[in-house]
């Protein structure tokens, strides 16, 4: 992984996005990786019974792809100093996550960079941001 | 029922945890992160790192085992059923690596009344054996509709 080139990034600067297509097997996958078992992310009866339609997905699991971009970016988690997200919609199995970000601010004197983050997927010809308002700040080597 | 927000500032006990090779793979798979340095001590090592690193967002295994106490602790008075995770905040100082142990120790950072709802910040610091700290998580969990009217 190459990190991003410090003298190069420029304000408005966009991350290569990262893509995911969500599907049961992942969401359950995630629930063993990460040990949270709550059965709303892989339960269909339960979901359906709380009144959410179906499962859906661990809000950290569409963070982790958020966190993908940005870490790709970075050149590796070590550049990475602080990361967050704000969860504002859900996600469901067969939909397609895109985590995207954009450089909001450049320090010279730290060589850090802040990003502003969030993920887009399309429901039904609409488009929704299952993460918004994320931001990281990375310091380039 | 509003929350017991005297409780601002409690800490809990801290949860130790030991870092395995097989559970960063296993993690990293669950999160698609193919990179070699999540999967390979030796890559990771070649790459400049002294040993396989963890993903950016695998505190929350330890988030996940150090929690619970916080969110059950009878005189906070949080019904799960009302709860939605808001906001995830990570602050590092250094990536997780294999064979790191780590100790969670969580508290209640912030309650805050918003309209209807109530914003629980619950803030962890994982520190090494030594006390230094490597990461703080911060988890906002929503508790809607609890806010005294």
């Amino acid at each position: 992984m190459k990190a991003a080139d410090f003298e190069k990034v420029q304000v408005g600067d966009e991350l290569p996005e990262r893509s995911n297509t969500v599907d049961r097997e992942q969401l359950v996958r995630y629930a063993g990786a990460s040990g949270d078992f709550n059965p709303i992310h892989w339960n269909p009866d339960f979901a359906q019974m709380v009144g959410l339609g179906g499962v859906i997905a661990h809000g950290m699991h569409t963070m982790a792809l958020v966190a993908k971009a940005v870490g790709d970016w970075a050149g590796g988690p070590q550049n990475v100093r602080k990361l967050t997200v704000q969860f504002r919609k859900e996600v469901r199995p067969e939909e397609t996550v895109v985590a995207k970000g954009r450089v909001v601010d450049k320090d010279e004197a730290t060589r850090t960079v802040k990003l502003e983050l969030w993920a887009e997927l399309t429901r039904d010809g609409e488009t929704f941001k299952p993460i918004k308002n994320g931001e990281a700040l990375v310091e380039l080597p | 029922m509003p929350l017991n927000a005297s409780l601002v500032g409690k800490e809990y006990p801290g949860v130790t945890y030991e870092v395995g090779r097989e559970k960063i793979r296993e993690f990293a798979m669950a999160v698609g992160e193919t990179g070699d340095i999540y999967h390979d001590p030796d890559a990771a090592k070649q790459a400049g790192y002294p040993e396989q690193v963890a993903p950016l967002t695998f505190p929350t295994v330890l988030h996940i085992k150090s929690g619970p106490q916080v969110i059950a602790d009878p005189e906070l008075g949080l019904n799960y059923a009302l709860v939605v995770h808001g906001t995830q905040e990570f602050e590092y100082r250094r990536p997780i690596l294999a064979g790191d142990v780590l100790t969670a120790t969580p508290k209640i950072a912030s309650i805050e009344a918003k309209g209807p709802h109530e914003f629980l910040t619950i803030e962890t610091a994982m520190t090494d054996p030594e006390g230094e700290v490597v990461v703080i998580a911060r988890a906002t969990l929503i508790s809607r509709g609890t806010a005294a009217q």
